[in-house]
């Protein structure tokens, strides 16, 4: 199956340190243990959760076990990078969170954050933070103001840059 | 509510143990939880893990010479500090 995967610059993965190599195979040895064992993907839904410098089209294959906001697969292999995604992109993307977020109740500093040099990612996190304290407030769950916050930010980055729909 | 992410604080406490894979699952997906979302901890982590990585592959007798006798030098009060 075809998923997304953000990487490092030089398509290393921020968790792993492992520089993947682009076209081939990787397989994994032993049982597969998210976020142990396991080569870690994601859905488009989940996007927001995982935002790193490079976006990749990666291919899936053998056991994949499809958890709450990853994929985690026995084998897999990086296809194509999405061109356009980087930085300057994540930046955008908080700039467009602020924008979306400026009425929410209480957004910490997210307004702050966006503007230093690495702090896009903790930016958009707290915009989401932000809708789910403000679901709860309003009487609701902060997990469904914080899912539907993430969900939206995800779609951004499909739209932004075209992603299709992956089977 | 979910449970609270950890700190930047308890991140560096963990590190070490997050890249020598002794954490057990529930605390390493709360520490990589943490790193998803801090921009300076990512930061932070990048070189914490180089330095462990080089540090590990480095040996006593692949040091320069005048280079352990500077170092021998630097330290030789450090423990009555």
């Amino acid at each position: 199956m075809l998923a997304y995967k953000f990487l490092h610059p030089g398509h290393r993965g921020l968790y792993s340190g492992y520089t993947w190599p682009v076209g081939e195979w990787v397989d994994v040895k032993g049982t597969l243990v998210p976020s142990r064992r396991g080569i870690h993907a994601c859905r488009e839904r989940d996007l927001a959760h995982w935002l790193d410098d490079e976006l990749w089209l990666a291919e899936l294959d053998g056991t994949i076990l499809e958890e709450e906001r990853m994929l985690v697969a026995g084998r897999g292999r990086l296809v194509s990078q999405v061109p356009d995604w980087d930085g300057s992109a994540m930046r955008e993307l908080a700039q467009a969170c602020l924008e979306r977020g400026r009425d929410y109740p209480e957004s910490g500093d997210a307004e702050g954050w966006a503007s230093h040099p690495a702090g896009a990612v903790s930016a958009i996190y707290m915009v989401a933070h932000a809708a789910g304290l403000g679901a709860e407030e309003a009487g609701g769950a902060y997990d469904a103001g914080f899912d539907d916050e993430r969900a939206w930010q995800a779609g951004w980055i499909a739209r932004r840059f075209g992603l299709e729909p992956l089977a | 509510m979910r449970p609270p992410i950890i700190s930047c604080s308890q991140l560096v406490e963990l590190v070490s143990d997050y890249v020598e894979d002794r954490l057990p699952v529930q605390e390493r997906r709360r520490f990589e939880e943490h790193l998803a979302v801090c921009g300076p901890c990512r930061a932070y982590f990048d070189q914490m893990r180089d330095t462990i990585r080089l540090t590990g592959e480095l040996r006593e007798e692949a040091l320069d010479p005048a280079l352990k006798d500077a170092a021998v030098e630097a330290f030789r009060d450090w423990k009555g500090t």
